[in-house]
């Protein structure tokens, strides 16, 4: 659905994005994570036709980027943060955007008001929004007319947490092809089918999520104890099992790679400490990236 | 989407172009249509027959504004010849020709009409594009279906749509100056409503140009300013040139540099409508070369929109 092939951009002497390529199979949340700086915007604006590539091919449903016009027909872009004219209501914006895409059935504005939350306060003026409600409006006006692809840059950035369950929702239900950008990574847990970290503007893995949670261990377990001296000790029991174990502040995390290595490991643990309390967590992106991050620094070196 | 939706979309756009660009219109609506007024009511003070004071020119000049050059010769041959009434006491009473009057209201209430015009457009024009790069505003556009050609052309034609109750006005106003006070069967209303088109799509389009330019609306506002203000001072030269002429004859006789300066200020739109309503037999001309100006101006302005980065 989207094809990007030895893409390249530069801003003056920042080369922003470096033969990136990327494919979003049909349907599929793809998300695009890196630190500030790393290219994510700058490819969303690229696809929703805002800036021109320097070199690279970029398809979308077969269709190059070249045709601004018929590319912009098929999606719908939510900016990092968007800014209105503050005397515009979002009906108002909402239904301009509509107009823009040759709807002229109201209930569909209406409908996507309401969608988003917003119908109490659609004639009010923007100056008087929250930055969530705005987040929301950008939102309306990108799914008013009901896009093949959508392109967000970091929707959730600013949603109070009603609007950021719903969207999460709508993003889990819909056959959309949605490319989604976001810095909290925890954020995109649930939501992406697969995932690209980029690294100044060049992409340092490019995977089904599936298959990045299996390279670094599916789960994760964290063991808080009664003491904190017990640590060194627990550390010593579990390494003979060959888990990863880390520690954080005054916890301690487990990797593993199975789901089955589970009950063995806390046996082991429960027998080496006092454990106060045991918590199953799933490995985020977060994770994910950093140690994306760090292999790809150590090739570099 | 058809073209069809695409015009529709397009016409939304205008009208939302529109309506936000008519909202702080208003104040600037109220200073022209009083000044306007007042300048136009002013020549009504005065008295205007076709017989008045009509001597033999004792001088005669040759450059720059034809209005300036017939005030300072009718005023010069009007005190030459009331002179010896005015030194035996009497006080001979001043009336115009009607072709005076004419002038007068070239000079006055015309050029004032157009420059507070041309300032307004080029305002609204160069900020249009300018305050949205700034204001991250634009991609609400720009991420439609719309393309930046007719985006460009959208805001260019709702900015020259809110130009035209001025223009309407001005048109009136000249109407009832010409057909109260001017006992001519010439009535300039024509032409300055025709001048007064070309002159507001030259300065939209100018003022576009240096809205796409400019990232900031206060940078764009600046030079545009500048642009009028520099526009302003070439029309007010070529105005003055006579006066110039004058006094130069005292002292040396200077045609060519009386001829660059003149050329010097054709570079000014307003210029050009003056010798346009002076010369109506030009009006033509003047108006479709300030129409190809635009046009190119335009041009340009889209091309670099096409071709520029936006941040949203």
């Amino acid at each position: 659905m989207i094809a990007i092939k030895n893409l390249n951009k530069r801003f003056g002497k920042i080369h922003a994005l470096r033969n990136l390529n990327l494919d979003v199979k049909k349907g599929t949340v793809h998300g695009l994570i890196g630190p500030e700086a790393s290219g994510k915007s700058t490819v969303l604006r690229i696809l929703a036709t805002l800036m021109k590539p320097d070199s690279g091919e970029v398809i979308i449903n077969d269709i190059p980027i070249k045709k601004g016009w018929e590319i912009r027909k098929l999606v719908g872009y939510v900016p990092k943060t968007p800014h209105f004219p503050p005397d515009s209501t979002a009906r108002e914006l909402v239904t301009l955007t509509a107009s823009l895409h040759g709807i002229r059935d109201e209930s569909i504005v209406y409908h996507i008001i309401k969608q988003r939350g917003l119908e109490s306060v659609a004639d009010q003026t923007i100056s008087r929004y929250s930055v969530s409600m705005k987040k929301n409006v950008a939102i309306a006006m990108a799914l008013v007319h009901n896009p093949l692809v959508l392109l967000l840059d970091e929707p959730m950035t600013g949603l109070d947490p009603v609007s950021l369950k719903s969207l999460k929702k709508l993003l889990s239900s819909t056959n959309k092809t949605i490319l989604i950008t976001d810095k909290d990574f925890n954020n995109l847990e649930g939501i992406c089918d697969s995932v690209t970290v980029l690294r100044n503007g060049s992409t340092v893995i490019n995977d089904e999520l599936t298959s990045i949670r299996k390279k670094i261990g599916k789960i994760a377990l964290e063991l808080k104890l009664y003491d904190v001296k017990q640590i060194q000790k627990l550390i010593f029991e579990l390494e003979k099992e060959s888990v990863n174990v880390t520690v954080g502040g005054e916890s301690v995390f487990i990797k593993f790679n199975s789901e089955s290595e589970i009950p063995h490991i806390i046996r082991v643990a429960a027998n080496a400490a006092d454990i106060k309390e045991a918590k199953s967590m799933k490995i985020t992106i977060d994770e994910i990236f950093g140690t994306f991050h760090e292999e790809a620094i150590n090739e570099v070196a | 989407m058809k073209l069809r939706d695409f015009l529709i979309g397009f016409l939304f756009m205008l009208l939302y172009e529109i309506k936000r660009t008519v909202k702080s219109s208003i104040f600037s609506y109220l200073w022209f249509f009083v000044l306007v007024f007042i300048a136009t009511y002013a020549l009504f003070a005065e008295t205007y027959v076709l017989s008045g004071n009509t001597e033999e020119p004792l001088m005669t000049l040759e450059y720059g504004s034809e209005a300036m050059r017939m005030i300072i010769i009718f005023s010069y041959t009007f005190i030459v010849s009331s002179s010896e009434a005015v030194l035996t006491g009497e006080v001979t009473d001043i009336a115009f020709p009607p072709e005076i009057g004419v002038m007068f209201f070239i000079i006055v209430p015309m050029i004032l009409g157009l420059i507070m015009m041309g300032r307004f457009i080029m305002k609204k024009a160069s900020v249009s594009i300018a305050k949205e790069k700034e204001k991250k505003t634009l991609f609400i556009t720009v991420s439609s279906p719309q393309t930046r050609p007719s985006i460009y052309l959208g805001k260019f034609i709702a900015v020259f749509i809110i130009s035209l109750p001025m223009i309407i006005y001005f048109y009136i106003i000249t109407n009832w100056a010409f057909n109260s006070i001017f006992p001519l069967e010439a009535n300039l209303s024509g032409v300055v409503f025709k001048t007064a088109i070309a002159t507001v799509m030259l300065i939209t389009s100018i003022g576009m140009l240096v809205s796409v330019l400019w990232n900031t609306e206060e940078k764009a506002t600046k030079f545009g300013g500048k642009i009028v203000t520099l526009m302003v001072a070439l029309t007010s030269l070529w105005i003055f040139i006579p006066v110039i002429e004058l006094i130069l004859n005292l002292t040396n006789n200077s045609t060519f540099f009386l001829l660059v300066l003149e050329k010097i200020t054709y570079l000014s739109p307003f210029t050009i409508d003056l010798i346009a309503a002076t010369n109506p037999g030009l009006l033509a001309g003047v108006f479709n070369v300030q129409l190809i100006a635009a046009i190119i101006f335009l041009v340009i302005g889209i091309v670099i929109f096409i071709r520029q980065d936006l941040e949203y």
